[in-house]
């Protein structure tokens, strides 16, 4: 697989070329800081802009139009990587395709239904009634409502905080004029960039923009840094839910930056079967029905997860803390270092098998200021040669139960 | 479409090679034509009831082995492996990068050697009870299977696949050997693999490695079904907006279990997909915030055709959707609608072909359908408007229907 990187017409491309899939995806992004001002309008954005443009200009010709490309799939979405809201337009379809999905990419962002000036009224208002909806339905998913919900409590004071999905509160005062300020707003200060998985030349992709696209302007998202907490006992939060299982999150912090020597505890941690929390609280002292941790890159957070009986909550707790405390003052075993690298590394190899993970990856570099390789940041998990240290000055920052109920 | 072999061992194996050349990752899958719903039994000698969750007890304890959890073998050769139960199939599988060869001696020592003891059954119990509660929390899976105990009367079909903790209570070493020796026989299994593999070399390694004992396989039998058992069920849950799972019973077993799904399928796409116009409708008054998921349950003795998603009003919505089932069977169905909804089929399987985990399973998934092809895009050729319109004259019929509606307490 080749991964090159060039601009067009002031976007910036990252196209990942190979012959492998039967179908060509590609992403446009536009990022942004995370801001409590305009988190709601923007979330809407995917929303309006992929229900309807002026050459499709309803949500039935949308769709339509989408089944005619081979059934392609079009997933448009805010997401939060770090402190940025970024608002990520996916579609996916049989190769044949590839120069109508540009096209579409580029009606469905920059060709959108407007009447002087603002968005339909009706649509935005429906827009609100379905994002608001959807937050609400979070619930429906236990697992990643409880994920999100720690994160919510733990940063509530730290941009990293904003839920990127909008406010339900806010989206009453969103008109179909504010949101086409909005939305104005967002392709002047946002920064614009074009993901490309497929059997796709570097000629062919620039030909395919420069003839659908116009000159966007391009500037870099604007981000502020966040206030440093410092360590405290941990918050307890606790919610009552109607459920046989309880599902317990922990928030860690452990104020460090080196991407490596964190994505290598995290995996030795509660990074699968083999890992620490899973061998040791699961297996050994069976406190829980599964147990798993991951790594919020940009900020340094450890977010470990067990499905448990709330009787078990503190036990677990206490475990949690003593796994924690044993891997940050003696470190790993060159054993268990090993383990947590070869897992890694093959994590890595298999990226490019998935267009849209590859895509996603690929992302998360340039938001965090790297360079777009498949390699690179491989390499510095396996130059790793010690952990010591890494989580030194970790501490549990917040708890937070989602409670069983009777049923 | 993309590189497909079937070959047939000298043991009566089917092998399916899917070649995906330049992927990293591989896969291979050995899929036995059991699952949960295989419950009642006809064998040469006797017949035999078991009980429910047999089959997923079975593909649990498959992973045991004398000198421990063959799972750990798999994870030191840098492999996943993980298996799956359905109604009608039971698989096994791993992926990896290197090492595929050990991998498959692995997966065949896996399902060829079973070692199967009363002491490792109840170390198991607490696990599958754990997995057991896990899906009671899932309201979709109890929407999935509340509409499916409303078509169906006496049948396995609407049983959860891992049964109740009651039904596994019966579970007992002799259960699973009688299920292991009934239906894991050489021509009720296939073995798949997928990714840049070399396809000669698969082929003589499942040949030489995959030994099952040839026996007479035991024949599955399913109760006759007469009416529809309920029309609606409701329970509450702990959710938000309500979640809804309509289920129109499949009474037609002349026709051929492809055609049955391709047309069932065909036919919601166009009266309720993404772009029918119901849906557009059904959007802009607020009764559906995303298209409604469409599926085709097919078994080779049962199926249905399912129509779920969330609603604040899933009764207002069932009566919008007969509606608009009547309004087709008055005005037909135009060539226009027909030929974009192909369009969309073929290409759809050309994309979820990308992925190998796609690949294997639904190869298994074929395979239980005793189908041995993957590439189903010339048969769309077969199917018109007018074939169409009986089907759905037949199959989604206001009293062939159950809807199970979860709601929030």
């Amino acid at each position: 697989m080749d991964i090159n990187s060039f601009n067009v017409k002031g976007m910036r491309v990252c196209l990942c070329n190979t012959k492998k899939f039967n179908s060509t995806t590609l992403c446009l992004v536009y990022r942004t800081g995370l801001n409590r001002e305009t988190v709601s309008s923007y979330a809407l954005l995917p929303k309006i802009l992929s229900r309807a443009s002026s050459r499709h200009d309803s949500m039935g010709r949308v769709n339509r139009y989408l089944e005619e490309m081979g059934g392609a799939e079009f997933i448009a979405q805010p997401i939060k990587k770090g402190n940025e809201q970024i608002i990520t337009f996916y579609i996916t379809a049989p190769k044949e395709y590839s120069g109508r999905m540009f096209e579409f990419l580029s009606d469905t962002v920059y060709r959108p239904l407007i009447n002087e000036n603002s968005f339909m009224p009706s649509y935005v208002h429906s827009a609100c009634s379905v994002a608001g909806k959807e937050i609400g339905d979070k619930i429906n998913d236990k697992k990643s409502y409880a994920a999100e919900k720690m994160i919510e409590l733990m940063c509530k004071d730290e941009i990293f905080g904003i839920c990127s999905d909008g406010y339900t509160e806010d989206f009453g005062d969103i008109s179909g004029q504010s949101l086409y300020q909005a939305y104005s707003r967002l392709l002047k200060e946002g920064k614009v960039e074009i993901y490309i998985a497929g059997d796709i030349s570097p000629n062919e992709a620039e030909s395919y923009i420069t003839n659908c696209f116009d000159h966007v302007s391009d500037s870099l998202p604007t981000t502020s840094d966040d206030n440093t907490s410092t360590s405290h006992p941990p918050r307890y939060y606790t919610e009552p839910a109607d459920t046989a299982q309880s599902i317990l999150t922990i928030g860690i912090r452990t104020g460090q930056s080196d991407y490596p020597q964190l994505k290598l505890c995290n995996e030795i941690l509660g990074g699968g079967a083999s890992s620490r929390l899973f061998k040791n609280i699961r297996e050994k002292k069976s406190l829980c029905y599964y147990i798993n941790s991951s790594l919020y890159r940009y900020k340094g957070l450890i977010s470990v997860q067990a499905g448990i009986e709330a009787s078990a909550a503190e036990q677990v707790v206490e475990a949690v803390n003593d796994e924690i405390n044993s891997l940050a003052e003696r470190g790993a075993s060159k054993k268990e270092l090993e383990l947590a690298k070869d897992n890694l590394l093959s994590a890595y190899k298999i990226i490019e098998d998935y267009p849209q993970r590859l895509l996603d990856y690929m992302l998360s570099l340039s938001v965090a200021g790297k360079e777009y390789s498949l390699t690179d940041e491989a390499k510095t998990i396996a130059e790793v040669q010690d952990i010591k240290g890494a989580l030194d000055g970790a501490y549990m920052d917040t708890i937070y139960l989602l409670k069983e109920g009777n049923k | 479409m993309n590189d497909i072999t079937y070959r047939t061992t000298d043991s009566g194996l089917t092998v399916c090679c899917i070649k995906k050349p330049g992927y990293v990752e591989k896969q291979a899958m050995v899929a036995v034509r059991c699952g949960s719903a295989d419950v009642r039994l006809k064998g040469i000698r006797e017949n035999f009831t078991l009980p429910h969750g047999t089959a997923h007890y079975l593909e649990h304890k498959m992973f045991e082995k004398k000198h421990g959890n063959i799972f750990d073998n798999f994870s030191h050769l840098g492999a996943d492996a993980n298996a799956y139960t359905s109604l009608d199939t039971t698989a096994y599988y791993f992926t990896c990068q290197d090492n595929f060869e050990k991998c498959l001696s692995l997966l065949g020592e896996m399902v060829t050697e079973p070692h199967i003891t009363n002491k490792g059954i109840e170390k198991e119990r607490g696990i599958i009870e754990s997995e057991i509660t896990m899906y009671e929390d899932n309201p979709w899976w109890q929407s999935y299977f509340g509409m499916l105990g409303g078509l169906y009367n006496e049948s396995p079909v609407a049983v959860p696949i891992a049964g109740s903790k009651a039904d596994i209570g019966e579970i007992d070493q002799d259960t699973l050997k009688l299920l292991y020796r009934s239906m894991y026989t050489p021509d009720n299994i296939i073995v798949i693999a997928a990714g840049d593999i070399d396809e000669e070399s698969f082929f003589n390694q499942v040949e030489k490695e995959f030994l099952f004992t040839p026996r007479e396989k035991a024949e599955s039998v399913f109760p006759a079904e007469d009416r529809i058992n309920k029309v609606s069920v409701k329970r509450h849950m702990n959710i938000a907006t309500p979640i809804f799972s309509i289920g129109y019973r499949e009474n037609n077993f002349d026709m051929p279990p492809l055609m049955r799904m391709m047309t069932s399928k065909i036919l919601m796409d166009i009266f309720a997909g993404k772009g029918s116009v119901l849906y557009e409708k059904l959007y802009t008054s607020g009764l559906c915030t995303s298209p409604p998921s469409l599926e085709y349950l097919w078994g080779m003795q049962y199926g249905a055709s399912v129509i779920s998603g969330t609603s604040d009003k899933p009764e207002t919505l069932l009566s919008r959707l007969d509606n608009e089932i009547n309004n087709f069977l008055s005005y037909g169905i135009s060539e226009k609608y027909l030929s974009r909804i192909i369009t969309k089929s073929r290409g759809e399987l050309k994309r979820r072909m990308d992925s190998l985990s796609f690949c294997c399973s639904y190869a298994a998934d074929h395979f239980a359908k005793s189908i041995k092809t993957l590439d189903i895009s010339d048969k769309y050729d077969s199917i018109n408007s007018d074939m169409l319109l009986i089907r759905l004259k037949e199959h989604f019929r206001a009293d062939n229907l159950c809807m199970c509606e979860i709601l929030p307490n």
